[in-house]
C-alpha cells in the first residue's frame, strides 16, 4: 500500500502522488506511523517514486481482516477535493 | 482515428500482450503512466481514475511519431487529455486488483464538456462507487 508522508490536503496529496489536479471524488485521510505500527504494519519511507512515498506492508496475507485493521488506523473523516 | 492497442484479460494494465517495449513515465507504488510499443505502434497509457482503489480505469491512446515526446513535455495527463479531446479514439479498460484487466472498450469523446472519466464510466457501465469495492 502506498501513502504520502505528511499532513496534506486532498489537492496537495494528489498533486504529489499522481501529478494531476484534484477531482471532486478525491479524498484524503490521515494516520500516524505509530498507529500503523501498533496495528502490526511495517511502515517504510522508501522515497521510491517520490520523496514522500511511504510503503505500508503487512507480514502475511492482506485479507479483509487486515484491510479493516488498516482502515481503523485512520480517523473517521476523509476530506474531499474541491 | 488511429490504431488501437491490443489488450488481454488478466494482464496488468502496463503489461499488455506482444509489447516490444514499455517505458514508465510516472509511478507511485505502481506504474501510473507510460509508453507501450506494440506491433510497431506507440501508445500512451494513463491511469484515468482509481489510483488507490481496488478497481481502476486506464486509458490507451496511439501516438504519432512526432507526438512521442509530448507526454514528457507536458505530463501524461495533459498529453492524454489533449489527444482525446481533439477527437482521437482511445481504449478505456477496467483493471481489478488481483484479477488484472477484465474488460475494455474503444471510446471517442463526442461531447467535449464531458470529463474523460465520466465518458469512461458510461462506456463501461460502471460507477465511481464500484471502483472502490471492485
Amino acid at each position: 500500500m502506498s501513502l504520502v508522508r505528511g499532513r496534506w490536503s486532498a489537492e496537495d496529496a494528489v498533486g504529489q502522488a499522481y501529478d494531476r489536479a484534484v477531482r471532486r471524488s478525491d479524498r484524503v485521510r490521515h494516520t500516524t506511523v505509530r498507529r500503523l505500527r501498533h496495528a502490526g504494519f511495517r511502515v517504510i519511507s522508501d522515497g521510491e517514486d517520490h520523496p514522500n512515498h511511504v510503503s505500508v506492508e503487512f507480514p502475511g496475507k492482506w485479507d479483509d481482516y487486515v484491510a479493516e485493521k488498516f482502515d481503523s488506523c485512520f480517523g473517521n473523516g476523509a476530506v474531499g477535493g474541491s | 482515428m488511429g490504431q488501437q492497442i491490443e489488450l488481454k484479460e488478466g494482464l496488468l494494465p502496463w503489461d499488455p500482450p506482444h509489447a516490444d517495449h514499455v517505458e514508465i513515465l510516472q509511478r507511485f507504488g505502481i506504474p501510473l503512466a507510460g509508453l507501450i510499443r506494440q506491433f510497431g505502434e506507440t501508445y500512451l497509457f494513463w491511469c484515468l481514475e482509481g489510483e488507490s482503489t481496488p478497481g481502476n480505469l486506464w486509458g490507451y491512446v496511439s501516438l504519432r511519431s512526432e507526438e512521442e515526446d509530448l507526454p514528457r513535455a507536458v505530463s501524461p495527463e495533459k498529453a492524454f487529455s489533449q489527444l482525446v479531446e481533439d477527437g482521437r479514439q482511445f481504449i478505456v479498460a477496467l483493471n481489478v486488483e488481483g484479477q488484472g484487466i477484465i474488460t475494455w472498450k474503444p471510446l471517442e469523446l463526442i461531447n467535449e464538456s464531458l470529463p474523460i472519466q465520466d465518458a469512461a464510466h458510461q462506456a463501461l457501465g460502471i460507477t465511481e462507487e464500484q471502483l472502490e469495492i471492485a
